[in-house]
């Protein structure tokens, strides 16, 4: 799947772009944090790689075929798959597999691929065996494992995720964070927009926006530790530490190691 | 003061969907004082955090805010108007179609006789946004922006308490730092704050206090450094320390084996 923007430009009101003339592709594979001050972007950008909103100039194109256009007339719902930051938007139904099946049953699929791709989704996001529970009884880490879920099941290979730990408590985000790793391993794209800076540190890519456009991109280790994204990105204790150190501890290899890992390393 | 006296707080009670998110609970939170509410999801933070100013009423026990009861309707105005409340997601608390109708809202309602330009000048002021945006569209305003809107539109007609739920979260450094700068102020000035948050990089800072809640009830209630010191307990009851003080806690378990 090839999924990229080509000279997009954007903006709500005229006379006050969000984004000028931005050249990007969504790498084959791996997973790609998006950060940048509020305001710069972020979810925009995103919208618009799903084909959820248009731009004024320029082209998002998916395959070689354009958002807006053709079957991809209103999104690209079904190839590219969008999670909002607060689950609660995204969760319609009064049941986890009733709410799993939405999607499939307005893609139109047939009944049994819907059973065979809802028990697999549900057991990929570790939520089997919650089928018939409303969703708002689950966590908050459970329900957006569950709106995940649910865009998986329509078939997309690649994610679209905005500020996906934003609204958890940390046992959320670390569930979250987790999951992330493993569908990566599975081959799914992930692209994510966050300010949490131990999840930023997690991707594999990392594109900073800002002043409406890409100012920077590279590997996390790159991207944040550049003083002017410092000033605009918030960066906990611990990332500063690895960054301010690169050789006094397991990070000298200039990957990120969260503190469980360090410990059990020192251990 | 806000005193909590054996509070209970039940959802759907006397349904089988019942659910209990306050259990007994007494707290007192006295004026100028800082508070941070921990928990995790489900713990009850939100439902106390409402309680303050009385959005939800105790299915047992009572909460006074200086001595009146927010049970009794006849005092839901004067509460509300002594304890101010700002929601985690500011754009579900907006509905006026520019910034300063927003802000201006909830003092025409306490004061319709009142002038509130000046009001709202001021509150924007506090807080540090332009009156440049008071035709804007409070949709149309940045994340932290948006959130200094929401404080702008309760300091505008002078709470003696603030309730905050998750102030920090999905904001830049900037305006992490101008939020931080104006709780300080308001702090400076008197104002009890109440911060619900699982941001615990940005408590040290200002705090007087933290109190940790459990399915409902109370597990702890001292300062940060105590709570810190507290590894084990914490992990219990679902908190997830800075990464930072988890590496410290393992090198000072590490040293005094």
């Amino acid at each position: 799947m090839k999924l990229q923007m080509q000279g997009v430009s954007f903006f709500f009101e005229p006379g006050f772009p969000v984004l000028e003339h931005v050249d990007w592709e969504v790498p084959a594979r791996g997973s790609v944090g998006i950060c940048g001050p509020n305001g710069c972007g972020k979810s925009t950008f995103l919208k618009l790689l799903a084909g959820l909103l248009l731009p004024q100039s320029g082209q998002v194109l998916l395959d070689g075929a354009r958002a807006g256009e053709g079957k991809f007339a209103h999104s690209f719902c079904g190839e590219v798959g969008y999670v909002f930051q607060n689950p609660e938007n995204q969760v319609v139904a009064t049941s986890v597999e009733e709410d799993v099946v939405f999607g499939m049953e307005n893609l139109g699929m047939a009944r049994s691929h819907m059973e065979q791709r809802l028990g697999w989704v549900l057991n990929r996001v570790g939520l089997s065996g919650l089928e018939k529970r409303h969703p708002q009884s689950l966590s908050g880490g459970q329900k957006q494992r569950l709106a995940i879920a649910s865009v998986l099941a329509m078939g997309s290979q690649l994610l679209l995720l905005d500020e996906p730990t934003s609204m958890l408590d940390p046992q959320g985000a670390s569930e979250i964070a987790a999951l992330f790793q493993s569908l990566v391993g599975d081959g799914i794209v992930v692209v994510l927009a966050s300010h949490q800076s131990e999840l930023l540190m997690q991707m594999e890519h990392l594109v900073f926006l800002d002043e409406r456009k890409i100012l920077l991109q590279g590997s996390p280790w790159e991207v944040l530790s550049q003083q002017h994204v410092q000033q605009k990105v918030h960066l906990t204790e611990w990332v500063r530490y690895q960054l301010r150190a690169p050789e006094a501890g397991p990070w000298k290899d200039r990957r990120f190691r969260s503190v469980d890992e360090v410990i059990a390393f020192r251990d | 003061m806000i005193e909590f006296r054996d509070v209970s707080l039940t959802y759907l009670s006397r349904s089988p969907l019942a659910v209990e998110a306050l259990n007994g609970l007494c707290w007192k939170w006295e004026k100028g004082e800082s508070v941070a509410l921990l928990g995790t999801t489900g713990s009850g933070k939100s439902t106390l955090a409402r309680c303050c100013n009385g959005l939800l009423l105790p299915t047992k026990g009572k909460v006074f805010v200086e001595g009146w009861d927010t049970s009794a309707k006849r005092n839901g105005a004067l509460i509300r108007r002594k304890v101010g409340m700002v929601f985690q997601s500011p754009e579900r608390q907006f509905f006026c179609p520019t910034c300063f109708e927003e802000c201006a809202f909830a003092l025409q309602n306490f004061e319709p006789q009142r002038n509130v330009e000046q009001a709202v000048q001021q509150a924007f002021q506090w807080v540090g946004l332009s009156p440049d945006l008071f035709s804007r569209s409070p949709f149309r305003l940045s994340g932290g922006q948006q959130r200094l809107l929401a404080i702008a539109s309760v300091l505008v007609y002078g709470p003696d308490y603030l309730v905050l739920d998750e102030p920090t979260s999905g904001l830049d450094a900037p305006s992490r730092e101008r939020i931080f700068h104006v709780l300080r102020a308001l702090q400076a000035n008197g104002l009890g704050l109440l911060l619900v948050t699982h941001d615990m990089e940005f408590l040290p800072k200002i705090l007087h206090r933290v109190i940790v809640l459990k399915n409902g009830e109370m597990v702890f209630e001292g300062t940060l450094d105590q709570l810190f010191s507290r590894a084990r307990e914490g992990q219990q009851w679902g908190l997830a320390f800075p990464s930072m003080v988890r590496y410290s806690n393992a090198r000072q378990a590490r040293s005094s084996t």
